[in-house]
């Protein structure tokens, strides 16, 4: 519970302290210290748990989530770590970005913990609108400004169909509470369900979706993570991300678990979709970031394995895929950001003048292909687990694993011109022995992952 | 099961584990086997192209020892094919028809080393004839005599070899009597030997064989007359080589010399085998006790109710097929002496000699039917099976994802209003499916 | 423990060697390969006195998957892939030390981690574990290829590295399939054997295609195989004596070692179809071997036939079969390295692979000469030579076959030992008879460094091939 709150006020903290200091410096230490205290609190909670519905039955903190809550802190942190620096050079405004980070983290606390569809909308809204300024933060370039725009329209449009699912399944069961008896007797067999209800959840699928980038729903994603600024494209893919994910599995195994036949079809066809768009076009894109806002999409269809297959398995793996990929694309994006070309050829021959920088950046890469001994394969391995536990499905499957294939095409892309071709790579920014030693220590959390993923899911 | 040791599979067969047709396909395909090793038709092109070596590795392998494994082998499963009549019927047939083709090769063939190696593998058919009508006994005693001879008459060529400074052409050879005297005399009772004519061992050994053919069947006097041609040509080309190689004048350049006595008593010796190698199977007729065959026995007549081939011939009989190849030898040698008495230099085969010259065509017929579409059927697999085929499969489908990806990006357009358009569609797509799916 | 020191040296040296400078990367890779054969020539002593449980290691790796850290020799199979795996590097490494490129850290550094992952292939007895090095094992080997070697090498190493990866995401998904029909949560080898009978035929016969293609890639099996050729071609010649002599052999490996136990009905079932594509490929990659004009490819095809046979005597379901190809996969592998150690040496002296630009070496270079003859009988499977007896067992399982097709694919399968007669013959003519050229004039006889290598391989290739029963008796013991 303690960390929504100290979230909240950390970037009330930040925001004020821009009035304070104009000193980047300054700014970015208090920042990484409000994201080591944020960990605390998340940890702190970890260690108080109550375990029933508090705040009014509004919110639940448990086993799950409160360790989800550490992970996606240490996430977190890992982020700031990395982009400090970055983020407080798109514009002059950096304490507010921080803030406006430091905001977010409090929608995505709230997403991890809410028991009410209300708070759920809040959440999701607390999340997405310092994202659409985020976006725009980078005031000078028009490619920021469209992002922005275009991520506010279709978010927009998102919102209402989030809103309307709350009110039908309001209307259905009469309850905001997914807790409350009212609630969870609407959806015991999928006999008697209503179809208000179905209409209800299939809409709550789709805002779902939306917000996770799932085909066919994913069209403002590869703008919005093209434009925005490098230093936030990593945060709103992964962390962002996740945190949708894990309340879609939330709302979706602990309430509509039982009757899940009524709405796993449609994710069914989601994740084929999104696996399908996502992988296919990432294959043809020059720009390193614009293929990697594609894999995003295509690392959310395997995501969505993790919601489709209703078992324990699942949740280990929505975890574990959580983490890994945060750290993965996070690690990206650390090297990306230091490229002047974000072109595959701006990395050409980055092994003979980077070589810390090539290795993390193939470690992160081979994470995210799901090649073994990296978190990656764990990852993929859980989710397409549950779903072969689940039964019958193993066409989908298969046809995952094939698309795994397809996206080792475009990773091994980068690895190929990293290591195997000649170049002249020019950096951005020299890369400090702290950004280097964060970026060892992320490829080697990845790689630990890869031997002992329990580190995780214990 | 029982180990594959000799005596078991012999055992099995005598017990008769096998059925016929099983037996004859394991007869025939020792057979096949045997052909490559013995140098039988169709696979004895290899021989003469074997000469390339050096002249003792010929006298040893290509012509004394190593192609007789073959008959060795054969000899040594009669009992196997002492049960299939119709593999040896094959044998007959195929050793008849190399014996015959390989002779006429030979009388046309100027390389001193061709002339030989064509005359073993005729030699070897004369062999194959022998076990072919079950005369296990004939078959093994010509391989004896053959390695004495023809050992002599390969390391008599590579001393005229040697003389005549590796010049291997007959044509530019002659006269080298007067120049080496020793290697003359012992190739002469090589040559005497291998054309037949008694008391030298070749007589005996080949005339066991002939007399086993006219006895075989109704066929067996078919058989006797291929080879009764095939000794007549043997006894031509080998005078023929003799008489252009060492009478007349000599043809080449320099000035030949006898080979030193490191060359020389080897050819000593093995002419003197040459001339008594007969001895261990004088027939009964000339008043022998034909020792091979006893010493053979014990192999051959080991397993129980099996008989070797017995002539049914009269003591009459036999001294006139006796005299008739000994005849025919001598036809041969006369035949030689004439129509090499005027040595014409150039001398174009026509007709059927152009046939023989050229070695029917074997080494063409098999690059034709073999060799070409082999390797036009590799090549063409490599083109369209393998590069177009299999891995423009391959490579297709990395090809088809680039097309798609192409074509997806498309749908990536830019516009807001198109991505909302698609997005209300997919929600209707996905509520028709789902809702249909569900029966609501 | 002692199985374990043979992932864990590889392992070390080769991060070690990564980080090594100068002349340091080969004498710590020479090391560290060195002490690996030792320690598995230990484990052969071992084994040989039947102590088995020494050369078992298992502890809790993912308890909550139920995936052990499970590895161990447990039978002839491993212990002869391990003892070949073993040999095969301080043999590479010898033969390249005075020619190492200009990175080799990299070199010697990625050569020891593919070994430390092709240990953990043949030794892994968990399903998650053999997954885990099965890949594990390609990336180190998919860099060396990439890194060195001729100018397509990017594009053919990712096309090598792309195919096998989806083989073996499709063996990984039929595996959790597998693992999900358990009552328990195990990826033992016992226990997932275990299940087969209660999976239905439909499954196993899915099932056994979505493994079974995963290992065809990578043995090679016709028509999976053209990934093969290119990349031998362009690979440098240790990344492809590694590729050749040991990594296809995880293919026939797995398909002994999992597929057969975990799919028996299917292997079964299928075993008509597997022989048919097996002996196909074998007189179809024999006949392209017979036109292709760079030594490396015709040697890349004369693999795939050979290993074709390997795999038609696995699915002839004979225990002789099954024996001999153990043994040829053993001796193919030492074969092979010969062979590719003399393109090494041929590469090196005159600079082309090309026959047509060969010729007359044995005038030149007589001991080389003599080595080349040697190991290319060996490579026809001549008998006294190490290629022999595998290869007449398996003859001997595939014409055994309970079934009406064993004439013809003995037949046909003999045709491709006539054929590899021919192509490897004629590879002997070009290279080493015919008249000297301006590159082969000046071919040097072999040096101290490639006699040791090549001596030893030939030593090998003889008193396997006179004393058979060192083998014989090591695969009596699996089966």
């Amino acid at each position: 519970m303690s960390a929504i709150i100290i979230s909240a006020l950390l970037g009330v903290i930040l925001m004020l302290s821009g009035i304070m200091t104009k000193k980047s410096n300054t700014i970015q230490w208090l920042a990484i210290a409000s994201s080591v205290i944020l960990m605390g609190a998340s940890i702190y909670d970890m260690y108080n748990l109550n375990n029933i519905a508090s705040f009014y039955n509004q919110l639940e903190l448990n086993n799950v989530n409160a360790w989800f809550n550490v992970l996606i802190s240490f996430c977190f942190l890992v982020y700031i770590f990395m982009f400090h620096k970055h983020i407080s050079n798109v514009g002059k405004n950096d304490a507010e970005y921080f803030a406006l980070l430091f905001f977010i983290m409090c929608g995505v606390y709230l997403l991890s913990m809410y028991t009410n569809l209300l708070i759920l909308f809040i959440g999701i809204e607390i999340v997405s609108i310092p994202q659409y300024i985020l976006a725009g933060s980078n005031k000078t370039n028009v490619k920021s400004n469209e992002a922005s725009l275009k991520y506010f329209l279709m978010g927009a449009f998102s919102t209402g169909i989030l809103l309307m699912a709350i009110a039908l399944l309001y209307g259905s069961t009469g309850s905001f509470d997914i807790l409350s008896d009212v609630f969870a007797s609407q959806f015991q067999s999928p006999v008697a369900l209503k179809s208000l209800s179905i209409i209800g959840i299939l809409l709550l699928v789709v805002s779902f979706g939306f917000k996770a980038s799932a085909a066919p729903f994913h069209y403002w994603t590869p703008d919005v993570y093209d434009g925005s600024p490098t230093s936030f494209t990593p945060f709103m893919a992964s962390i962002v991300k996740v945190s949708v994910f894990f309340a879609f599995i939330r709302l979706f195994h602990f309430s509509f678990g039982s009757i899940h036949s009524s709405w796993q079809l449609t994710i069914g066809i989601m994740i084929g979709l999104t696996l399908l768009i996502g992988n296919i076009t990432a294959v043809y894109q020059q720009s390193v970031k614009r293929m990697l806002a594609y894999s995003s999409i295509a690392q959310a269809g395997f995501m969505l394995f993790a919601i489709f297959a209703y078992n324990k398995t699942s949740w280990d793996g929505l975890m574990l895929y959580s983490v890994v990929y945060t750290l993965a694309t996070l690690g990206i994006f650390a090297a990306l950001k230091n490229m002047n070309d974000y072109t595959y050829d701006g990395f050409n021959g980055l092994a003979k003048k980077h070589p810390i920088l090539a290795f993390t950046t193939t470690v992160c890469l081979m994470s995210l292909a799901g090649i073994p001994l990296t978190g990656g394969f764990f990852a993929k391995y859980y989710v397409l687990s549950a779903t072969i536990e689940q039964g019958s499905w193993l066409p989908l499957v298969i046809f995952a694993v094939i698309m795994a294939a397809v996206s080792a095409f475009y990773y091994f892309k980068i690895i190929i011109s990293m290591y195997f071709k000649s170049g002249n790579p020019v950096l951005q920014h020299t890369v400090s022995q702290t950004d280097k030693a964060v970026l060892i220590i992320n490829a080697l959390l990845l790689i630990l992952l890869g031997l002992l993923p329990s580190l995780v899911i214990g | 099961m029982q180990k594959p040791r000799f005596w078991n599979l012999e055992q099995a067969v005598m017990n008769g584990t096998f059925d016929m047709g099983y037996l004859t396909t394991i007869a025939i395909c020792f057979f096949i086997g045997a052909t490559g090793k013995s140098a039988q038709i169709p696979l004895f092109t290899w021989l003469p192209d074997a000469m390339a070596g050096p002249t003792p590795v010929s006298a040893l392998i290509h012509a004394a020892t190593m192609v007789t494994a073959g008959i060795y082998m054969i000899t040594r499963s009669h009992f196997i094919y002492s049960f299939t009549p119709h593999a040896q019927q094959v044998i007959l047939l195929i050793g008849a028809a190399t014996a015959f083709v390989a002779a006429t090769i030979a009388t046309q063939q100027n390389d001193i080393k061709k002339v030989l190696a064509y005359s073993t593998v005729s030699q070897l058919g004369f062999m194959f004839m022998a076990l072919g009508v079950g005369a296990y006994v004939a078959a093994v005693f010509h391989v004896i005599t053959h390695a004495f001879f023809k050992a002599l008459l390969f390391l008599g060529s590579g001393s005229v070899i040697h003389a005549v400074h590796d010049e291997q052409d007959i044509r530019k050879m002659g006269g080298l009597k007067k120049y080496m005297k020793t290697t003359y005399f012992t190739f002469l009772i090589g040559c005497i030997a291998i054309a037949g004519l008694p008391p030298l061992s070749g007589f005996f050994s080949k005339d066991e064989i002939m007399m086993h053919v006219f006895t075989h069947t109704e066929y067996g006097k078919l058989f006797w007359i291929v080879g009764m041609l095939a000794a007549f040509m043997t006894a031509y080309y080998m005078f023929r080589l003799l008489f252009l190689t060492f009478h007349g004048k000599y043809r080449g350049e320099g000035t030949p010399h006898e080979s030193p006595s490191l060359m020389t008593i080897p050819l000593v010796v093995l002419a003197i085998l040459s001339i008594v190698g007969g001895l261990i199977g004088i027939p009964k007729v000339l008043g022998g006790q034909h020792a091979l065959k006893h010493f053979l026995e014990s192999v051959l007549l080991r397993t129980a109710g099996l008989k070797l081939s017995e002539m049914h011939l009269s003591e009459t009989s036999e001294y006139i097929l006796m005299a008739v190849a000994v005849c025919i030898a001598l036809a041969g040698m006369a035949y030689a002496y004439i129509s090499t008495k005027e040595f014409k230099a150039e001398s174009n085969a026509k007709g059927i000699q152009k046939l023989f010259a050229d070695k029917w065509y074997f080494d063409e017929l098999y690059n034709q039917i073999i060799s070409k579409p082999l390797i036009k059927l590799s090549a063409w697999s490599n083109q369209f099976i393998e590069k177009l085929g299999i891995d423009g499969l391959v490579n297709g489908v990395g090809k088809t994802i680039v097309q798609g990806s192409t074509k997806f990006r498309l749908l990536q357009n830019g516009i807001v209003g198109f991505y909302l358009f698609m997005i209300v569609l997919g929600v209707i797509i996905l509520f028709v499916i789902q809702l249909w799916y569900n029966k609501i | 423990m002692l199985v374990v020191l043979l992932i864990i040296i590889p392992l070390l040296g080769g991060l070690l060697t990564l980080f090594a400078k100068q002349k340091m990367p080969f004498i710590l890779s020479l090391f560290a390969s060195l002490l690996t054969v030792c320690i598995s020539i230990y484990s052969y002593m071992q084994f040989g006195l039947q102590q088995y449980e020494s050369l078992i290691y298992n502890t809790s790796w993912i308890a909550k998957l139920g995936a052990r850290f499970h590895i161990g020799i447990d039978n002839g199979l491993p212990m002869l892939m391990v003892l070949l795996t073993a040999i095969a590097f301080p043999l590479i490494i010898l033969l390249t030390q005075d020619k190492h490129t200009d990175r080799p850290a990299t070199f010697y550094g990625l050569l020891l981690l593919a070994e430390a992952g092709l240990m953990g292939v043949f030794l892994s007895k968990d399903a998650l574990l053999f997954y885990v090095f099965w890949e594990i094992a390609l990336i180190p080997v998919y860099f060396l290829s990439a890194l060195f070697g001729g100018e397509h090498r990017i594009k053919v190493s990712f096309k090598f590295f792309v195919y096998t990866f989806v083989g073996s995401l499709l063996m990984l998904v039929a595996l959790l399939y597998i693992y999900n029909k358990l009552p328990i949560r195990s990826f033992q080898w016992d226990s997932l054997i275990s299940t087969s009978a209660s999976l239905s035929g439909t499954e196993q016969n899915w099932l056994f295609w979505m493994m079974f293609i995963a290992f065809a890639i990578k043995m090679p099996i016709f028509p999976f195989h053209t990934w093969q050729p290119d990349t031998y071609e362009q690979s440098n010649t240790p990344t492809t004596m590694v590729l050749s002599a040991l990594m296809v052999k995880m293919g026939l490996f797995a398909v002994i070692r999992w597929l057969l136990p975990l799919l028996p009905d299917a292997s079964m079932y299928f075993k008509h179809i597997v022989m048919m594509l097996s002996i196909v490929g074998i007189v179809y990659a024999s006949c392209l071997a017979l036109i292709q004009k760079d030594i490396k490819r015709l040697l890349a095809y004369s693999s795939i036939a050979h290993i074709g046979l390997m795999c038609a005597a696995i699915f002839s379901h004979e225990i002789l079969g099954l024996q001999g190809a153990v043994i040829q996969m053993f001796n193919h592998g030492i074969t092979i390295l010969a062979m590719w150690a003399l393109v090494y040496i041929i590469e090196h002296r005159i600079g082309t692979r090309n026959l047509n630009d060969m010729g007359g070496i044995a005038q030149v270079a007589p001991a080389f000469t003599i080595a080349l003859v040697i190991i290319s009988l060996a490579n026809i499977a001549l008998p006294l030579t190490n290629g022999f007896v595998g290869e007449f067992m398996m003859f001997n399982a595939i014409f055994d076959m309970p079934t009406s097709y064993h004439w013809t694919f003995t037949i046909v399968a003999g045709l491709g030992i006539i054929l590899s007669a021919v192509y490897t013959l004629k590879m002997v003519q070009h290279i080493a008879f015919g008249e000297t050229n301006a590159l082969t004039q000046t071919f040097t006889d072999l040096t101290i460094t490639e006699k040791v290598v090549l001596y030893t391989l030939i030593a090998m290739i003889l008193v396997f091939g006179f004393y058979p029963n060192a083998l014989l008796d090591l695969v009596r013991i699996g089966s």
